[in-house]
């Protein structure tokens, strides 16, 4: 059994800003994760990191545009929190060495990102998150912060009403193995891969989210799923909201800017919110005046190759090596797809979540920053500032008394579990996966209605059913990627049940979540969080109040 | 743990139609073989297949048991660098109908193989932190103060700071092969990315330089070139060695003259 103050499952973005902040406070910090920190999602993000940096611009306006975004459901609170620390964290970034793209004056570079009404996103080309990542991982190495790499966690230890660790199996020995600690970080990232069409990296199951839902801990408002307006079709590559920022176009067949022509958002056009923009383009292909394999056009011909390649190069790459198709040239086909999950771990905005010594943070949280719909550059800022303040209070707070006991029965527990998974004779798991992200794109995707959705819910059931008695085919000790892909499949399966059944209950259309029944925001009965709790007899769904404090609702336009 | 290079050669398949690709690829469980073998597989091919599409495809439908590390597809995450008919590549970024057929697929070279095309990479990673991959200011910044950096500057380190730690140089380079205390094409354009960076300063910059120049360092280089050529990321770790060792010799005069 190992044994640390603070343990962070997770090592993108979010889990090593919260490591480094856990080791400067003092504490045995280490670092769990099924991938290498390099490895992790963190780095495909592409446009950048929202700040009020300028003098010219002011965090408070930050935090409107954020409001405003997530329609109003965000909590203003921890809204204020990000937005407030937005500039010392960017700042502290850079003084870390990331190597952000830089203005004439030597300064970082900002540009204009949708929904937001100053161009306050810091970026560094279309590489922010590889950046990020990759600076933030330096920092720890730096620091010598011990990381169990390849580790897939697959259990949390709670006893007497409280986290004491976590149980986790190494991928290359086959060794199930505790990990007991006084304060457990959940930074275990997102759950695309619930959807099939979705720019997540098959790693992002969420993990994390469905081992706080079977501790007890409640899942908060994961019907709100971002569809980001430009992904590539073949394969759900992400084309970054930069492209937009910069001045790309968006074209429906007929060669209008419907954006414009069509009144989606006559102020902002295609920098309406990342919702607004992909429930246009779908409109645009319903109507009939998509592209083939339901696409709308990016036209980027405009800019000249030099300005592509300076601030746009990945961007050049993935359209040439994914889709063959030259932006220089030729506007891109893109169309939406599942992109972030704004919904997570409930937790507060010190990432304590109800479990003592269990905190959450990232994208596997909910603390809630984004509400229905979030901002881009607003995801790695949250990483970066709530990681900070949950890895500092999990080292300042974590418990004392950590029950060994405890751990080493959770540790019989799931070698159990996991050689009784091995010996089960019925489907195997990519059969099942494949028709769980098949129901979710079909029918739980930017447009809802009630019928669609309890289909969805049925088969997913059907499909937990099916579970039940799950062929692992491979039976080697030895990175048997069969078996990690079987214990993420329940994940999967808890996570699309979450997100239908809050789709299904929630009858009114906000932010990412759009409902055929009623289409219009229902403030009078559905200013809410969803909370979905496991009990052994299915999920139940609880809701909770809205933190509001400066900003009233109204109505929201771009 | 065995080696790709005590495997043999298989004869080379005949050519198929344009649906379909024959893979040959490299298969080894440590538990249960006890020499790597390489196992062919027939697949139907679509227009933009990958060589990791096709191996996905394989293992979801004819063996499970197959295993390759992957994660972002999208050529960001570094995770499924491979030797692909004779080169190191990502297996994510390479069209099938490209690289010709039979496409034999084998773990990178020079790395130990945990099985079939997962390799060994914690030797990879202490070459990495070997070169102290920090930001290192020679002066703490003014509190809530960027350091200022040219445009210029940065754009000079661009195309190293996109290296995704994939391994394919490394696997490439034949002195890294034979000198474990080399630091390998990887972490010299790593080295280089800090080196170049004004924002740290002149202390620092010797002192980076004094440390690279060791006996295992910059000068191990034979600038044959091959990690520049793998390089997914269009990288030329080779240029940058090159020019640090430039560097070096300047200094050297300074100080004799």
């Amino acid at each position: 059994m190992r044994k640390h103050d603070v343990l962070i499952v997770g090592a993108g973005g979010a889990g090593l800003r919260a490591a480094v902040a856990a080791h400067e406070s003092g504490a045995d910090v280490a670092m769990v994760t099924k991938l290498h920190p390099v490895r992790s999602h963190t780095g495909a993000a592409e446009g950048g990191i929202n700040a009020a940096l300028k003098e010219e611009d002011d965090w408070k306006d930050h935090a409107y545009d954020t409001v405003k975004g997530s329609d109003y459901i965000g909590d203003q609170d921890a809204i204020e929190t990000m937005t407030e620390e937005a500039p010392n964290e960017v700042i502290n970034l850079e003084n870390m060495g990331m190597a952000f793209s830089r203005d004439e004056n030597g300064r970082v570079s900002q540009r204009a990102f949708g929904g937001l009404s100053f161009p306050r996103t810091t970026y560094a080309s279309d590489k922010t998150g590889h950046m990020l990542l990759h600076t933030m991982y330096e920092q720890v190495m730096k620091r010598g912060v011990t990381v169990y790499d390849e580790w897939h966690v697959t259990n949390i230890v709670r006893d007497g009403g409280k986290c004491h660790g976590v149980v986790a199996y190494d991928i290359q020995t086959g060794e199930v193995e505790g990990f007991a600690a006084g304060a457990t970080v959940f930074a275990t990232g997102g759950m695309g891969q619930v959807y099939e069409h979705t720019t997540n990296a098959v790693s992002c199951t969420g993990d994390g989210m469905s081992m706080a839902y079977r501790a007890g801990v409640p899942m908060e408002d994961m019907e709100f799923v971002q569809f980001h307006p430009t992904t590539l079709p073949s394969t759900g590559i992400l084309i970054t909201e930069g492209c937009r920022g910069e001045g790309g176009e968006l074209y429906n067949s007929k060669g209008e800017r419907f954006m414009y022509e069509y009144g989606y958002a006559p102020n902002d056009g295609e920098l309406a919110s990342r919702d607004v923009v992909s429930r246009a383009e779908l409109t645009e292909v319903q109507e009939g005046r998509g592209f083939e394999d339901d696409c709308v056009h990016l036209d980027l011909t405009h800019f000249g190759e030099e300005k592509i390649e300076e601030r746009l190069a990945q961007i050049l790459e993935l359209a040439r090596d994914f889709e063959d198709v030259d932006p220089v040239t030729e506007p891109i086909p893109v169309k939406p797809g599942q992109h972030y999950s704004m919904g997570g771990i409930a937790c507060n905005a010190n990432g304590e979540t109800e479990l003592p010594g269990m905190y959450a943070v990232g994208e596997a949280a909910c603390v809630s920053v984004h509400g229905a719909n979030r901002l881009g550059g607003n995801a790695l800022l949250e990483l970066v500032v709530f990681g900070k303040i949950s890895g500092k209070h999990a080292a300042n707070n974590h418990l004392t008394n950590v029950s060994t006991t405890a751990v080493e029965q959770a540790v019989k527990d799931e070698r159990a579990r996991i050689e009784a998974l091995m010996d089960g004779t019925g489907e195997h798991q990519s059969e099942i996966r494949a028709d769980v992200q098949e129901v979710m794109t079909e029918k739980v995707n930017v447009f809802r209605d009630e019928e669609g959705l309890k289909e969805a819910l049925e088969e997913i059931r059907e499909a937990r059913e099916r579970y039940q008695d799950v062929n692992v085919k491979d039976s080697s000790r030895t990175f048997n990627t069969d078996l990690t892909q079987t214990l993420e499949l329940r994940s999967i399966i808890d996570v699309a049940e979450a997100v239908t059944l809050g789709a299904l209950e929630r009858n009114e259309s906000r932010g990412a979540h759009w409902r055929y029944e009623n289409q219009e925001r229902d403030d009078e009965n559905w200013l809410k969080h969803t909370l979905v709790y496991h009990t052994e007899d299915g999920p139940e769904v609880e809701y909770e109040d809205v933190e509001i404090k400066e900003y009233e609702p109204k109505v929201r336009s771009y | 743990m065995a080696t790709t290079e005590e495997t043999q050669k298989p004869d080379a398949a005949t050519a198929t139609d344009e649906e379909t690709a024959t893979l040959e690829v490299f298969r080894y469980v440590p538990e249960e073989d006890d020499e790597p073998y390489f196992e062919t597989f027939e697949i139907e091919t679509f227009e933009g297949m990958t060589v990791l599409d096709a191996l996905i495809k394989i293992r979801d439908e004819q063996d499970p048991s197959l295993t390759i590390r992957h994660s972002c597809r999208m050529a960001r995450c570094g995770s499924d660098a491979v030797y692909i008919n004779g080169t190191q590549r990502l297996a994510c970024n390479t069209q099938v109908r490209e690289v010709g057929d039979p496409v034999k697929v084998e773990p990178l070279p020079r790395f130990d193989v945990i099985r079939d095309l997962v390799v060994e990479m914690n030797e990879f990673y202490d070459r990495m932190e070997s070169v102290e991959p920090w930001f290192q200011p020679d002066h703490e910044p003014e509190t809530g103060e960027e350091y200022l950096q040219s445009p210029e500057n940065r754009r000079n380190i661009d195309t190293v700071l996109d290296c995704i730690w994939c391994g394919a140089c490394t696997s490439s380079c034949s002195p890294a092969a034979t000198d474990s205390d080399f630091p390998g094409p990887a972490a010299l354009a790593k080295a280089y990315r800090f080196y170049k960076d004004e924002r740290e300063g002149e202390e620092t910059r010797k002192r980076r330089l004094e440390m690279l120049e060791s006996s295992h360092g910059i000068y191990r280089c034979h600038t044959q070139f091959n990690c520049t050529e793998v390089c997914p990321k269009g990288i030329s770790p080779t240029e940058a060695i090159m020019e640090m060792s430039r560097d070096a010799v300047k200094e050297k005069l300074r100080f004799w003259r």
